[in-house]
């Protein structure tokens, strides 16, 4: 049922062909990780919600972690051949997987996952599994850094692309790209995306960036917020 | 039918043993924990016994308190086990003899393991279980692994129809640890077996109170014989039962047993009696032999208790003339072990009886401390048993050149037959020994052949070698001894060919497969010469592969495992490789399947690649390297070194003399300098420009490896190579600074760079400390490193101790342990000798530290140039506070005894000297320069004393005689008192609050990892709450036990909570207190270790996050006599982060949060409530006036209770 205001005006709307009923979507971010506040969103009027990015560094951080703890130092002392029990642990995927269920079970509004990949048939392969457990639409959170000077800003263009096209071939929910205000020509690259078969684009992607301590001659994470100002980007 | 696989005798053993039981009471020790760790682990996955409910699982304090909960538990009507070996099953006695006197069906598991006496040993014999005889329990022995499933069902079975409870036990590590292809009983089986009605019985006699009964009664001499006779029928009909048992499940498997089963010639002339898993290396031989037209046999014994005296004398051919008995124990000073003497009992009574003639009966000891037991040896007994005059009492496996016992062995005689035979040298963390435990099943699964697979460690617990003995054969495999003549040795890391005799199992036309980071023609170039020698001697066909790069290239770096793996198989023609790949493929889906689908294609990546790197080395037809293989310890060692340390370091110990022992294992200490290890990759390299002159990276240096020294500007003139810079210091100046790393002892851990404060401003990621490939740095720092040992430096005392650079001049006397890289605890143990070193007398509890600190071959506990260091001892696990007191008892009266003897020989010694002697007071404090004059004039007391011995007069020499091995205690002596937390807070609690409670100075040092972790990281009382360990994994439900609040009630025992890393001065200041309090002293230090899941090269500075957080509040309680003292002195601030941001950086509590984040959530709030309630408690503890209640207190606290009794008393009257 749409949302109508005090003077009856009818706020719904359409996103990716989804039918929300509010023009208010919470974007990817801390609070539509937690099943708590996602309740409270949609109970707020919230007309959709992005779950945070399923991010494939992650789970392969997770794995080689778990890796690390279960084979430095076993099988060194007879005495001690492992030091912790190897317990069944659920990656961050599994853990993403649960939450995007709980939200498609549990919220009325549509629920839309958002994925960043490794590598084009990772992206894929993500992709088909959120659609598979129930992402009313997906986000492709593209986060590109053209950090080979060899590369051409047209083949990173086309990367992106392709990547659209690839995940757009094994999906049939709506597809929405979250695209980075870094691209020379935005409008060009807006329109190739959705020529390859997205339903949508997300203006723009914030990424947190590092900094540098110049005294300590040390990176240090940041996170810095936006300011009204960004939103003349770009 | 059960399921065919792959386990240990343990997982054998305990997977029956869970089936069958609703309780379940624990405690670790080696080689059992596996069997309570599996099950624990059942229980936390919710697996069901046989009556399908999960069997409670419940870790306790000791083996005597998992022992008592068996004899309620048991008591109440439950089906109760336990397991345990060794000091664990002593610990167990008292309460064996009351459920075998109360007929109360129990089982308790034991991998079976040596007794220390002279020293501890983890391997096996039987001196445990010989121990438990005289109990009144049944004792059934396991020769193998199908045998310890099969002898735990029939156990479990067997004491709840007898109600005689059963020790079912087979050899630690031998058969515990051996991985071999076993019938796995179902449950139909399991259930078929076990007697409802006589599960039933026992419930019915379980105390009720609805059926009250008394159990446990006092009797006196008019009853107390007869009952303890009324049981007899019970212990007589447990063979009958057993037999009956053991037939039943023939039917139900197809595996016969009997209660003693002979093997051999059927007119045997000549037989061995034994029990356990040497009798199949026995049956080898006697199966050779007899194939020669011989007439031997062997009779295994499997029900040791009650002794099957009938089913012996029925199994022993009639033909036998002479018999040896073959005991796996030492029982000192008895006419025979104890399984000769029943085998002779039971004989004679036969002879006696008439029914047959007495044969000659001789008795020998064999494979103590899981010494190897060969056919070999076997033959050597048979042999003796021909002699005309064979020894009544003889050893097999060593030589005994002191008593001449031994037995003379041909190690020609081999009759290892398997159709491949396999070693594989590795390192520990490698993957060697999982690759080949993977291995052991595949080939198992594939081929159908019989497996059997045997892993050897070292005794170090950083950069140890692993040797993997791994067999196949159509036919069962019955030597359970190591692999002599190898079809393949694999070398799995180059480094070791230089350390190891490799080709020594290697057998002619052979096969070797080198992991080399070389071509094949470099690689060859590089053997020592000995190794291309025997290459060619033995027509080796020689592969290399790189498995390193392939491993690097798929994203595994240094988990070899499945590169050599798959290198085996195409090396090997023990199945079709394609097969193989497609059975590693499987295996690499199931073992990594749930670390995530990154690490299983990893290793398929390696597995595709493996093939492709496996180069064949073409061998020249004579030896061309002029290299040769590194002497074990340098020439310049001492002699007992060279004579016996360098052969066991080389791994030729067995090859050792009973006369190259120490009679009572004594053993020099500062030896560990002489093992030079090579173990690092990188060291840390020092630039002096940078550096602040903190001494940080020496205190947080687990194996002493990198030092400080101050001196003055001239002694480096002759030192070139020697970096120095000025040294800031306000108490001395004009001095220069050296820091120097000893490459060869070094481990890379990086704890040194990581502490490092001082840091380049103008090259990124530079510090005063920096890790270079030893390769580029080895050279010169071995170089500054023998410039570093010719320097003198200052005098001790020119700084004070108490401080960080004042402890950090003075030398370590703990260096170059075998602890983990980058260990949290030995820094406390270097720190403590550097501050006390020299006057220490140590009791250290079993544990980690006894292992890295007492572990042969070598020890890290080292000595000053003038010869002095601490004197240490382990004694038990459980008793190292009464042990630790026992010496500061004897140090006290030794004093008093010399004081006494001084005066009574003072007027015939020099009035100045005696007085001088008799104004040292060892209970003060004392600084660098008193106490070498203390020691000054003790010495001229000495030589005054060596001449009064001379003189003529009996009574005075006899008094000097008496005084002078005294005079050494009037000088100041420390008892320190070290263990871990498994012994503080749980096994050794008891013993640890009385010695708090004595007065008397002794210094505690407790080295908190927060769990067992010499064994494997099991959960003790000071495991925080929500940490998960062995024995908690599903995370600890109860919080950490504060231990120094214990000791604190006292009111007169110093106590001190410190963490290293945290904060270095509170350390060293702590430590000095802790010394100086006339009183009892603790001192708790937060130990990182590697079961906690963190990176070790972070293992110091993790521990400032451990304060901040508030999860390990710094404090010293510093009691006083004084009035309006406030004792307790936090020295740490507020808590400024939460405890989230030291948790999530360790995977003992980050695993919880993965597999169970509900569950997580749960503990880690109620953890961060254990953090701020402490806290707060604490704050409040500092504004806490207290004194020590002193004399006028005293008095006028009797006034008062005497008054305050006076209304009482009148009352009453």
């Amino acid at each position: 049922m749409n949302v109508v205001d005090t003077r009856g005006v009818d706020l719904g709307t359409e996103y990716l062909g989804l039918r929300l009923t509010t023009p208010v979507v919470a974007s990817a971010g801390p609070l539509t990780g937690r099943i708590e506040t996602l309740r409270r969103l949609e109970a707020s009027g919230a007309g959709a919600v992005v779950l945070p990015s399923l991010f494939e560094e992650d789970i392969v951080q997770a794995a080689l972690e778990l890796q690390d703890l279960h084979t430095s130092s076993v099988d060194s002392f007879a005495e001690a051949t492992s030091f912790l029990p190897e317990l069944s642990a659920p990656g961050p995927a599994e853990e993403y997987l649960d939450l995007l269920r709980w939200a498609k079970r549990q919220l009325r509004i549509p629920v839309i996952a958002s994925l960043n990949g490794l590598s084009t048939g990772s992206w894929v392969h993500w992709a088909e599994q959120l659609a598979a457990n129930g992402a009313d639409a997906l986000e492709l959170n593209v986060y590109v850094v053209a950090a080979d000077p060899a590369d051409t800003a047209a083949t990173v263009e086309h990367r992106v692309v392709d990547l659209v096209r690839a995940v757009r071939s094994a999906i049939s929910i709506p597809l929405a790209v979250k695209l980075s205000p870094f691209f020379s020509a935005v409008g060009d690259v807006a329109q190739a995306i959705c020529g390859a078969g997205a339903d949508g684009l997300v203006l723009f992607n914030r990424f947190s960036q590092p900094d540098l301590d110049l005294d300590a001659m040390t990176v240090v994470p940041g996170l810095e917020l936006s300011t009204p100002s960004e939103v003349r980007l770009p | 039918m059960g399921v065919r696989t792959i386990l240990d005798g343990n997982e054998a053993a305990a997977d029956v043993a869970f089936r069958l039981s609703e309780v379940i009471a624990i405690y670790p020790i080696t080689p059992a924990s596996p069997m309570a760790e599996a099950c624990d682990t059942w229980a936390s996955a919710g697996r069901r016994n046989l009556w399908d409910t999960v069997p409670q699982v419940i870790e306790m304090q000791s083996e005597a308190g998992a022992a008592g909960t068996l004899h309620g538990a048991t008591l109440k009507g439950a089906l109760a086990t336990t397991f345990t070996a060794s000091q664990g099953l002593l610990l167990m006695l008292p309460n064996m003899f009351k459920i075998a006197g109360e007929l109360t069906p129990s089982v308790i598991h034991v991998a079976a393991r040596s007794i220390a006496t002279h020293a501890l040993s983890i391997f096996g014999d039987h001196s445990d279980v010989m121990a438990a005889r005289t109990t009144g329990w049944a004792m059934l022995a396991a020769g193998t692994v199908q045998e310890a499933a099969d002898f735990a069902a029939v156990s479990h079975a067997a004491t709840l129809v007898s109600r005689v409870p059963f020790l079912h036990f087979f050899d630690g590590f031998r058969t515990s640890h051996e991985l071999s292809d076993v019938e796995v009983p179902s449950d139909g089986q399991l259930a078929a077996i076990v007697s409802e009605q006589a599960v039933a019985d026992h419930r019915w006699r379980g105390l009720d109170p609805d059926r009250p009964q008394l159990r446990g009664t006092a009797q006196n001499p008019d009853v107390f014989f007869q009952a303890r006779e009324a049981g007899n029928r019970f212990t007589d009909a447990v063979p009958s039962i057993v037999e009956d048992l053991f037939s039943r499940w023939a039917t139900l498997t197809g595996r016969s047993y009997g209660l003693v089963d002979y093997c051999g010639a059927p007119d045997a002339e000549r037989v061995v009696i034994m029990m356990g898993s040497g009798s199949g290396a026995a049956e080898e031989a006697a199966d050779a032999l007899n194939a020669t037209g011989e007439k031997v046999g062997v009779l295994r014994v499997r029900l040791y208790r009650p002794f099957p005296t009938e089913a012996l004398l029925a199994a022993l051919p009639r033909t036998v003339q002479s018999i040896a008995v073959l005991d796996r124990t030492k029982e000192p000073g008895a006419t025979g072990e104890p399984l000769l003497l029943d085998v002779m009992t039971a004989m004679a009574d036969a002879a006696g009886d008439g029914r047959r003639p007495m044969p000659r009966v001789i008795g020998g000891r064999y494979g103590l401390s899981s010494k190897e037991f060969t056919p070999a040896m076997a033959k050597a007994v048979f042999d003796e048993l021909s002699a005309e005059r064979p020894k009544r009492r003889f050893t097999v496996g060593i030589v005994d050149d002191v008593t001449h016992l031994s037995l003379r062995v041909d190690d020609d005689f081999h009759t290892d037959r398997a159709k491949l035979r396999a070693v594989f040298y590795g390192l520990g963390s490698d993957g060697t020994v999982g690759a080949n435990k993977h291995t052991a099943k595949i080939i198992g699964k594939e081929t159908g052949l019989h497996s059997q697979a045997y892993f050897v460690y070292d005794s170090k617990k950083s950069g140890s070698m692993t040797v993997s003995h791994l067999r196949f054969d159509d036919s069962p495999i019955r030597g359970s001894y190591l692999v002599y003549d190898a079809d393949l040795v694999a070398v799995h890391q180059f480094g070791l060919i230089d350390r190891v005799d490799v080709l020594g199992a290697a057998r002619p036309d052979g096969t070797l497969l080198i992991n080399s980071p070389f071509s094949p023609e470099e690689t060859w170039d590089r053997l020592p010469a000995e190794v291309q020698e025997r290459i060619i001697a033995l027509a080796l066909k020689v592969y290399v592969v790189d498995a390193h790069r392939i491993a690097r290239d798929a994203g595994l770096a240094g988990q070899i495992n499945t590169v050599m793996q798959a290198c085996f198989f195409a090396v090997t023609d023990v199945l079709p490789y394609d097969r193989a790949a497609e059975a590693i493929t499987q295996s690499i889906r199931t073992a990594y399947g749930k670390r995530g689908a990154v690490v299983v294609d990893a290793n398929l990546a390696a597995l595709a690649a493996a093939p492709g790197g496996l180069q064949q080395l073409s061998v020249p037809g004579s030896v061309t390297s002029t290299s040769h293989r590194r002497p074990p310890v340098p020439e310049t060692a001492p002699d007992f070194v060279q004579r016996v340390t360098a052969r066991i370091i080389a791994g030729e110990g067995d090859l050792l003399p009973v006369s190259a022992m120490p009679v009572d294992g004594t053993f020099p200490t500062a030896t560990t300098k002489f093992e030079k290890r090579h173990l690092a990759h990188e060291i840390p390299v020092w630039d002096p420009a940078i550096c602040i002159d903190c001494a940080r990276c020496t205190l947080v240096c687990p194996h002493a490896a990198i030092r400080l020294k101050v001196a003055e500007p001239a002694e480096f003139t002759d030192l070139p190579q020697l970096q120095h810079k000025s040294f800031r210091s306000k108490e001395a100046t004009g001095l220069e600074l050296t820091i120097q790393v000893t490459p060869d002892d070094c481990t890379g851990c990086g704890v040194c760079v990581d502490v490092c404060p001082a840091r380049s401003k103008s090259e990124a990621k530079h510090k005063a400390l920096n890790m270079v490939p030893i390769r580029e740095a080895e050279t010169v720092e071995a170089a500054r490193y023998l410039e570093f040992e010719r320097l003198v430096g200052i005098a001790p005392g020119t700084l004070d101790r108490a401080t960080t650079k004042g402890s950090q001049v003075r030398q370590p006397l703990f260096e170059f342990s075998g602890a983990c890289s980058g260990c949290g605890e030995t820094p406390y143990l270097k720190l403590m000798t550097q501050m006390f070193g020299d006057r220490a007398l140590v009791a250290n509890a079993t544990g980690c530290s006894s292992i890295y600190g007492g572990n042969l071959p070598t020890t890290p506990w080292a000595t000053d140039a003038c010869g002095r260091g601490p004197a240490w001892a382990n004694s038990l696990f459980e008793d190292n506070a009464e042990f630790g007191l026992g010496m500061k008892i004897a140090l006290d009266r030794q004093h008093a005894a010399a004081v006494h003897l001084l005066g009574e020989l003072a007027p015939l010694l020099d009035p100045a000297l005696v007085a001088a002697v008799q104004a040292i007071d060892p209970t003060i404090p004392v600084d660098d320069t008193t106490i070498e004059a203390q020691r000054r004039t003790v010495a001229e007391l000495d030589a005054a004393l060596d001449v009064l011995a001379q003189g003529d007069e009996e009574g005075v020499v006899t008094m000097t005689r008496r005084l002078r091995p005294l005079t050494s205690s009037l000088v100041r002596k420390n008892v320190w008192i070290i263990g871990g937390d498994g012994w503080a807070y749980d096994i050794g609690s008891g013993g640890l609050d009385h010695v708090l409670g004595s007065g008397l100075d002794v210094n505690i040092l407790v080295l908190d990892t927060e769990v067992y972790s010499n064994t494997g990281g099991q959960a003790s009382k000071s495991t925080p709450r929500a940490a998960v360990a062995k024995f908690a994994a599903s995370g600890k439900r109860t919080g950490k036990k504060d231990l120094g609040a214990e000791a604190r009630r006292y009111g007169d025992v110093y106590v001190a909570q410190v963490a290293l890393g945290a904060n270095d001065l509170q350390t060293v200041k702590a430590f000095a207190e802790a010394e100086a309090w006339p009183g009892p002293s603790l001192i708790i230090a937060y130990s990182t270790c590697i079961a906690h899941g963190i990176d070790m090269t972070t293992s110091m500075t993790h521990q400032k996050l451990a304060v901040k957080s508030g999860y390990w509040p710094l404090y010293r309680y510093a009691p006083s006599a004084e009035d309006g003292i406030h004792p307790f002195s936090l020295d740490c601030a507020d808590p400024s982060v939460p405890l989230t941001d030291f948790v999530s950086q360790e995977g003992r509590y980050a695993m919880l949060a993965r597999s169970k984040p509900v569950e997580a959530a749960h503990l880690l709030a109620l953890a961060q409530a254990d953090v701020d309630e402490r806290w707060r408690y604490y704050r409040q503890l500092a504004g806490v006036e207290r004194t020590i209640p002193h004399e006028p207190v005293i008095e006028l606290l009797a006034e008062a209770v005497i008054e305050a009794q006076q209304p009482i008393e009148e009352v009453t009257a």
